[in-house]
């Protein structure tokens, strides 16, 4: 019978403990491979992806929260800018392009942003990717054209069922019990293609259609004519980041002379959004703490059961040393049986780990629009495996040096 | 992960050339040039950078607010400037130029700038003039590329020409 045998002949026999062992070493990488996972993915279509915005010009006030606003459809502008400083900071030699939006209204729980009709056509959420009605792509319908059109990302219409034709009446804000534009009925005339970004958790309507919405008052519906008074919640902005293979120092330029104004401020996402990190940052330590403490109590766990299996198999041990085996086989026995069952552990918990990450990406999908991968190359999948093995590794030295002290002839001597 | 960070700090801050802090004394200088106190460096500071034949000033504030810019009633800002040892001083003229989207005049402008030949492949410069700074007149001096910190800065001789 040679090692392997006996090593699976013996996890055999102690099914139970070894696989209440091997499925808590699971759980321990399971959590730690997910929260890594959630964590490196968040990270980075938080800070480096940037949505196709290098700078979003908005009003004075918190950057974090205009950033949020903006790119994210989450909290509230904390004011508007006028239309003409927009321009003048678009006429700038460092910006490449803008796109002027108004945020604050909604339907079902969905942000209604009033944009430009060009962001629909010109801008790019992505290097070489705009925004698309067409049926190949996954979109429906056409691009809005009139005052009472709106277009929906893919994730609203995916969420409200909705059907091309339909009308709805935007609420004016965006929390419950908000007023209702009751009079103003709008028709989905198209469903964009899904960009997997936070763009397709918004409903889309002509910049102009926000001013004229009733209620809205007259100065604010002469502002879709009067462009010297108009306002607008703020801008997404192409800079001209790039001079030469270098950094253009004249973003930091324009950055400093836009702050220095009474009236707005560039919001850089790429600036912005790690200190969203640095707030929320406690959480996955606080889950990565808990992963790692699974983890340990599972190499206890792992350690105990090996010693209590030892107990067990003390006088099948010693006839293997009887019959010839060496103290060194049978300590390399144990440490094998370890290893075996952290390995098993090891796998199971990364499979169970990509399919909790499964999970939570659903959720990021249905908070934030954004799309997480389940099978997400982490830096957790090529360290948890070693990590597991060098864990179980270290769980089975005490119950292998144990074997490897056994005397023989006292286990062997017949018990009355 | 967090080691790693730190560790990256660490690197960061001893990679980073030792004239920046020289030239900064501390704080951030968004453009990229040297602080020159003005008055005290909770008072005020003069951001000075030469790009070619191009000397460009900022007037900033003092203390930790070097990233706002401070208005000043001046059209114009005369500074003598000392280039070598020696060398008899030579007056540049600064204009205002108001920066349009941070909605400045002149009269209530926080940039100043000068060109002149001779500026070109300059290592180094002292200047004296004077700027109506905080509704005061002060003194202006500037040590480009290290910037004037009466504070810390040893008294060094008038720098030599390249």
């Amino acid at each position: 019978m040679n090692l392997l045998r006996i090593v699976l002949t013996s996890l055999r026999q102690h099914l139970f403990s070894s696989g209440l062992a091997a499925m808590s070493i699971a759980l321990g990488v399971a959590l730690l491979l997910a929260v890594t996972s959630l964590r490196e993915q968040a990270h980075r279509q938080f800070t480096q992806v940037g949505l196709g915005v290098d700078a979003v010009l908005g009003p004075k006030g918190s950057p974090l929260q205009i950033a949020l606003n903006a790119l994210y459809h989450l909290e509230e502008m904390p004011g508007r800018i006028a239309w003409t400083y927009y321009q003048a900071v678009k006429a700038n030699p460092m910006v490449a392009d803008g796109f002027a939006f108004i945020t604050g209204h909604s339907y079902a729980g969905y942000r209604v942003n009033a944009v430009e009709s060009r962001f629909l056509t010109d801008f790019e959420y992505l290097p070489g990717h705009r925004f698309s009605v067409a049926a190949a792509d996954g979109g429906s319908g056409r691009l809005f054209s009139g005052k009472d059109e709106a277009v929906a990302g893919a994730e609203v219409a995916r969420a409200l069922g909705l059907q091309l034709g339909q009308t709805f009446n935007p609420t004016c804000g965006v929390t419950a019990g908000d007023p209702v534009h009751v009079n103003d009925h709008i028709a989905f005339v198209g469903i964009l293609a899904p960009t997997g970004t936070p763009h397709d958790r918004a409903i889309y309507i002509p910049l102009e259609s926000f001013y004229t919405l009733e209620g809205h008052g007259a100065s604010v519906a002469a502002m879709v004519k009067d462009l010297d008074h108009r306002e607008i919640s703020g801008a997404y902005l192409k800079l001209q980041r790039i001079r030469g293979d270098a950094y253009n120092p004249g973003v930091t330029e324009l950055q400093y002379d836009i702050n220095q104004s009474t009236k707005a401020q560039l919001v850089m996402p790429a600036e912005v959004m790690p200190r969203l990190f640095l707030i929320i940052g406690w959480v996955d330590q606080v889950l990565w703490a808990v992963g790692m403490m699974v983890a340990l109590l599972a190499a206890a766990f792992l350690a105990f059961a090996l010693v209590a299996t030892l107990r067990e198999r003390r006088r099948d041990l010693a006839l293997l040393r009887a019959l010839g085996a060496r103290r060194r086989t049978i300590f390399g026995l144990v440490l094998a049986q370890a290893l075996a069952i952290s390995l098993a552990g090891a796998v199971i918990g990364w499979l169970l780990g990509h399919l909790l990450t499964g999970i939570g990406c659903h959720f990021v999908k249905a908070e934030t629009g954004m799309s997480f991968t389940t099978w997400y190359w982490s830096s957790a999948d090529f360290g948890l495996l070693p990590a597991a093995l060098v864990l179980g590794t270290l769980a089975g030295l005490w119950p292998a040096i144990q074997a490897y002290r056994l005397g023989l002839l006292a286990t062997l001597k017949p018990q009355s | 992960m967090h080691h790693l960070s730190c560790a990256a700090l660490l690197l960061g801050l001893l990679a980073s050339p030792a004239n920046a802090e020289e030239a900064t004394h501390g704080h951030i200088a968004v453009h990229g040039g040297c602080l020159n106190e003005i008055g005290g460096c909770e008072n005020g500071h003069a951001e000075v950078k030469i790009e070619g034949t191009r000397l460009r000033m900022w007037l900033v504030g003092g203390g930790n607010n070097t990233t706002t810019a401070m208005r000043v009633p001046d059209a114009s800002i005369a500074l003598a400037i000392t280039i070598g040892t020696g060398q008899p001083p030579r007056t540049l003229v600064l204009a205002a130029k108001p920066l349009i989207l941070a909605e400045e005049t002149i009269g209530a402008c926080s940039y100043f700038e000068a060109n002149a030949d001779w500026l070109a492949g300059v290592a180094a410069l002292k200047a004296t003039g004077s700027v109506q700074f905080n509704g005061k007149k002060a003194d202006l001096v500037i040590e480009w590329p290290h910037g004037f910190d009466p504070d810390h800065d040893v008294p060094a001789a008038t720098p030599a020409a390249k």
